[in-house]
């Protein structure tokens, strides 16, 4: 989803972070809300990275949008308790923030990588892939 | 930022079939990760 958003842009990213997340989200744990988080973040990291480095706007995406929109549907929709919300929110800082970004960044780190990619989504970091073959 | 930057076509065919493997990949990452890596989320639905 990061990948996809950061290479083929916000719509591309929206549709990844469903399709990602659905067996998971909707089949196994049953929440409606948790595809539509993962759509979001998809496509907000690729507005993010217009201006910014891939990986700051990775991390902003999280904080900015992904922190709330779990609390808050966590906490109206879900229902759940704030013992549990907080802990999933631990578990997200870890696994959202920095684990699944920094395997993103380091696979667009591989020397050469951007000549494979189909990148058709203008930013600053498909910018820097497309001229250093990677970021 | 420096001109002649050749980006892809949005809806070209490389394009199309990278987001499909993509999503692919993730389906099936995001499909095996819970038995490997049991969560909160999947105790609540347990217990």
């Amino acid at each position: 989803m990061l990948i996809t958003a950061a290479v083929a842009g916000p719509i591309y990213g929206f549709i990844v972070g469903f399709v990602a997340i659905m067996y998971t989200g909707l089949v196994i744990w049953g929440e409606v809300t948790v595809p539509l988080g993962f759509r979001i973040q998809g496509a907000a990291i690729a507005y993010l990275s217009k201006k910014l480095p891939f990986p700051v706007a990775g991390f902003l995406t999280w904080v900015l949008v992904g922190f709330p929109y779990w609390v808050t549907t966590e906490y109206y929709i879900s229902g759940y308790p704030w013992e549990l919300i907080w802990a999933i929110q631990i578990k997200g800082f870890f696994n959202d923030a920095i684990l699944s970004l920094l395997v993103a960044y380091a696979l667009l780190k591989i020397p050469g990588i951007g000549k494979y990619l189909p990148i058709s989504w203008d930013s600053k970091a498909s910018r820097v892939l497309l001229e250093k073959g990677n970021l | 930022m420096s001109e002649g930057v050749q980006f892809e076509e949005p809806t070209s065919v490389r394009t199309l079939l990278f987001v499909a493997a993509m999503a692919a990949l993730g389906f099936v990452l995001g499909s095996i990760a819970i038995p490997v890596y049991p969560n909160v989320q999947y105790n609540l639905v347990l217990y």
